[in-house]
């Protein structure tokens, strides 16, 4: 007999015994309240936050979604065009967060700036993806009726920001911005396209991108 | 990568328009160069709130209920069959091993035979053999040459007899471990159950719970994490209520090969 045959089994009862007893009570479901204003969160409640995503934790997705499911419904509604597509995109994204949850570091970026670049992600990806697909009209924030967007503080904020935003922009900016963030091309295509040089592509995302990060400026963090 | 011409591809990064091989040149130099990682994290913030500019819609009211499930199941199941196997095969040897032998970490896992030989004749462990076979185990079914370990001794915050090791495996070709066994802990039942979790600087991660301890006040928790466990430098052991009752440091050590036995 190998001697590792013999250690196996005993590792077994081990395991069973001590192992097995402590993880009786299994570790995710540990509670926890997750106390957080209505404002801006600050970078330790948005890591407390993530440590009770990582774990599992019921009341951390949902403190999760509820800030943040919303938003990021909307960039699957109005990218990928149905509620099928936005529901399924929803689901993905909370589940690519969870999957990366150790990876996010407050000090490098907010929380939301996070979850929305995996939200634009994995669209975009998905429009890369399905290239058949007759894409849905864009609807912005400042082609509905105010009531329609505007239902809470925080949404007030982001409201208020985005609209600060696409009023900065120049018409051919925003259509700019619309087709490289939100359709998905890249700055080689749309130097194609419209028959530009590519080094202006580059120059004009920037100075829209830098335009809409001065509009954002007053939004505290 | 210079700062030029990572600064040249910073929109592109931030508006996710950069082929995946640019962006990891892009955050490669990002990881290390504060001037750039405070652009990156301004212009992050601006493309990420573009998602505010288009008309909100609202999703149904179940919609909450299906992600909370799906993380949690994927939460539930964590880690593939395969590596929860393997992994929880070196958790079970090495408590066993603590177990059976009393040996501290060190020995154990510093792999190296001459040590653990040593160590295992001079605290009288009668059944050399089985320690041998442990210890062919930790170096022969998982332990690679790449992996390193950093272990811990636990001690009680204030007064007491409670004591604790605790040993985190860092692979780089797969999941990190960590492995947490106390002792002598005497603690309220209302105040159970423990958590056991990694701190470092900025973060923890918990390793798990227990609900409940053994005559000699002891358990052991073991769990394989997706989160890099390099970040974290020590153990705490809380109550329920939040109060710290062990508490250690991580230091690293590396494995060895193994080497024959004298």
């Amino acid at each position: 007999m190998r001697d590792g045959v013999q250690c196996r089994g005993i590792g077994a009862t081990i395991y069973g015994s001590v192992i097995g007893q402590a993880q009786a009570t299994p570790p995710r479901v540990y509670r926890r309240e997750y106390r957080v204003p209505d404002g801006p969160l600050l970078p330790k409640e948005e890591q407390q936050l993530m440590e009770g995503l990582l774990a599992g934790d019921d009341a951390a997705i949902r403190t999760l979604y509820a800030r943040f499911g919303r938003p990021v419904f909307t960039m699957g509604m109005r990218l990928l065009g149905t509620r099928e597509a936005a529901e399924e995109l929803t689901q993905d994204v909370f589940l690519t967060a969870w999957r990366k949850a150790s990876r996010f570091d407050p000090a490098r970026g907010r929380l939301s700036t996070w979850l929305m670049t995996i939200a634009h992600n994995l669209a975009v990806d998905r429009l890369r993806r399905d290239t058949g697909i007759t894409r849905p009209t864009l609807v912005l924030v400042d082609q509905v009726p105010e009531h329609e967007a505007v239902d809470e503080e925080r949404a007030f904020i982001e409201h208020d920001a985005a609209i600060r935003a696409l009023t900065s922009l120049s018409e051919s900016e925003r259509r700019l911005i619309i087709r490289a963030y939100f359709r998905g091309l890249t700055a080689r295509e749309i130097s194609e396209e419209d028959h530009i040089p590519l080094g202006t592509v580059k120059t004009r995302l920037r100075t829209a991108l830098i335009k809409i990060r001065k509009a954002n400026e007053g939004k505290e963090r | 990568m210079t700062c030029a011409e990572v600064r040249s591809l910073l929109v592109e990064r931030s508006l996710g328009m950069l082929p995946t091989k640019d962006a990891a040149g892009v955050d490669r130099h990002v990881a290390w160069c504060a001037a750039c990682r405070k652009e990156v994290r301004e212009l992050d913030a601006a493309a990420g709130s573009l998602v505010y500019t288009l008309a909100a819609a609202d999703p149904p009211p179940e919609l909450e209920d299906h992600v909370v499930m799906a993380v949690r199941h994927a939460a539930a199941a964590h880690v593939p069959v395969a590596h929860r196997r393997g992994r929880m095969m070196v958790a079970a040897t090495v408590a066993a091993m603590m177990a059976v032998a009393g040996l501290g970490f060190g020995a154990v896992m510093a792999g190296r035979a001459a040590r653990f030989h040593d160590q295992a004749i001079r605290i009288g462990v009668s059944n050399n053999s089985r320690l041998e076979a442990f210890r062919q185990l930790l170096l022969n079914v998982e332990f690679s040459p790449k992996n390193s370990v950093e272990m811990g001794e636990l001690s009680p915050v204030g007064s007491g007899a409670a004591s604790g090791q605790a040993l985190t495996l860092l692979a780089p070709d797969s999941q990190d471990m960590s492995i947490v066994t106390v002792s002598g802990l005497r603690v309220d039942p209302r105040r159970l159950p423990l958590e056991v979790a990694l701190a470092g600087p900025r973060r923890k991660v918990i390793i798990g719970s227990i609900g409940k301890l053994d005559s000699g006040g002891g358990a052991t928790v073991a769990s394989q994490l997706d989160a890099d466990l390099s970040f974290f430098d020590h153990v705490v052991v809380r109550d329920s209520r939040g109060t710290v009752l062990l508490r250690g440091g991580l230091t690293a050590r590396v494995l060895q090969s193994p080497t024959p036995s004298p």
